[in-house]
This record gives structure tokens, C-alpha cells and sequence, in this order.
């Protein structure tokens, strides 16, 4: 019973890295539409007591390099966060997630 | 943590002097420095957990924190850097700064989530 509980209140990589895979790979084009995605994302999201915030980062591809940390204050047994990186031609794009338990 | 039977936070986070913290950490850590992947490499990581403990010294019950910190060169590139949330607005709430020198420029935001 225990376990069973634990699950559904962790927060779910898998599940987390298809929808914002999905995210990114129906934007093509203008940064409005990729900001769109990501607000529809965080409004389908999947009914557990969680808050979340998404952070998306996107930079035209000229050779200049960008470094990103994180760095939380949270309970690591309930709460995670996941980033996914992702690049075309002209862009890369990064989306970070995290989701903290209420 | 238990439950308090509480509807809402006792004492909000003040975004206000979250904001000149980040200020004065983003400015006095990089306001001489020049750009070089080493450097911000490390700097991101310093940064980025120096914010985390003054911010943790101001001691607001019941907050989780997500500080995040992007530093890069300025090289005439065009960036977009955003976030959507979905939290309390009542109780939730970010801070944000950005510091921009002549090589580089850094971001940092600390989320502040209410537990409830």
C-alpha cells in the first residue's frame, strides 16, 4: 500500500519526457508557437497534486554557447525535474520541467 | 512535513529582496569577468547554490525553491528564454534577474513554491 501511494505521488519521468518530446517536435518555426506548446503542456498535464514550472530556452545556432544550472531546495523522495535538449539547423532548444508535490 | 490546517502561507515570499539578492550575487560574481566556457561552467554551478543559501537564510516556512541560472557569451546571437508554471498564484511566485556585461550575460530566476 505503501508503494502504491508513493507512486502516484512522484513525480514521473517517463511520462513527463514523452509529452514535452511531443512539445517540441510539433513546433516548428516561430518562437510565439513553441512558447504556445509549452503553456498547452502544462495545462493537459496529468492530474496528480503537483505544481510544476516549465522553462524553455531557445537560441539561434551562431557558434556563441549558453550554460544552464539548477539548483533546488525540495524533498528529492516526491519532487524531480527533468530537461530535454533539442536542435535544428537554425536553433537549439532546451525545456527543463520540474514538479514539486503539494 | 505534517499538515497545519493552514489555507494559505503565514508569511509571503519577498520577491523584492529575492530580486536584490540575485542582483548583488549576479553582479558581484561576474561584473569583471569575461566570458570562457570554464569559467561560466563553474560559475552557473557557484552561482547558482550561493543564491540557494542566502535565499534559504531568509528562512520562509514551508517554501520550496528552484533556482536557475543560464550564463552566455554574447555573441550577436538572438535568445529566448521563458517558463510557464502552473501553481498557486495566491502563493507562488518567481524572481528574476538578468546582469549583462560587455562578453557575457546571465539569467537567474528563484521559483518559490508554497507547500501546502
Amino acid at each position: 500500500e505503501d508503494f502504491q501511494a508513493a507512486e502516484e505521488t512522484t513525480f514521473v519521468i517517463d511520462e513527463v519526457s514523452n509529452i514535452v518530446k511531443e512539445a517540441i517536435e510539433g513546433a516548428f518555426g516561430g518562437h510565439a508557437y513553441q512558447h504556445n506548446k509549452v503553456n498547452q503542456w502544462t495545462t493537459n498535464v496529468l492530474g496528480k497534486p503537483f505544481k510544476y514550472i516549465v522553462t524553455c530556452v531557445i537560441m539561434e545556432k551562431n557558434g556563441a554557447r549558453l550554460h544552464t544550472e539548477s539548483s533546488c531546495f525540495w524533498d528529492s523522495s516526491i519532487d524531480g525535474s527533468w530537461t530535454l535538449q533539442w536542435e535544428n539547423k537554425t536553433m537549439y532548444c532546451i525545456v527543463s520541467a520540474f514538479g514539486l508535490s503539494i | 512535513m505534517e499538515n497545519t490546517y493552514q489555507l494559505g502561507p503565514t508569511k509571503h515570499f519577498p520577491v523584492v529582496t529575492v530580486n536584490s539578492i540575485l542582483k548583488d550575487v549576479l553582479t558581484n560574481y561576474l561584473q569583471e569577468e569575461e566570458y570562457s566556457p570554464e569559467l561560466c561552467r563553474q560559475m552557473t554551478k557557484t552561482i547558482s547554490e550561493v543564491i540557494k543559501a542566502q535565499v534559504k537564510e531568509l528562512m520562509i516556512p514551508r517554501y520550496k525553491l528552484v533556482v536557475t541560472v543560464h550564463i552566455g557569451q554574447c555573441d550577436g546571437q538572438s535568445i529566448l528564454i521563458g517558463s510557464r508554471c502552473l501553481w498557486n498564484p495566491k502563493s507562488d511566485t518567481v524572481s528574476s534577474y538578468v546582469f549583462r556585461n560587455s562578453s557575457l550575460f546571465a539569467l537567474a530566476n528563484v521559483y518559490a513554491i508554497y507547500f501546502e
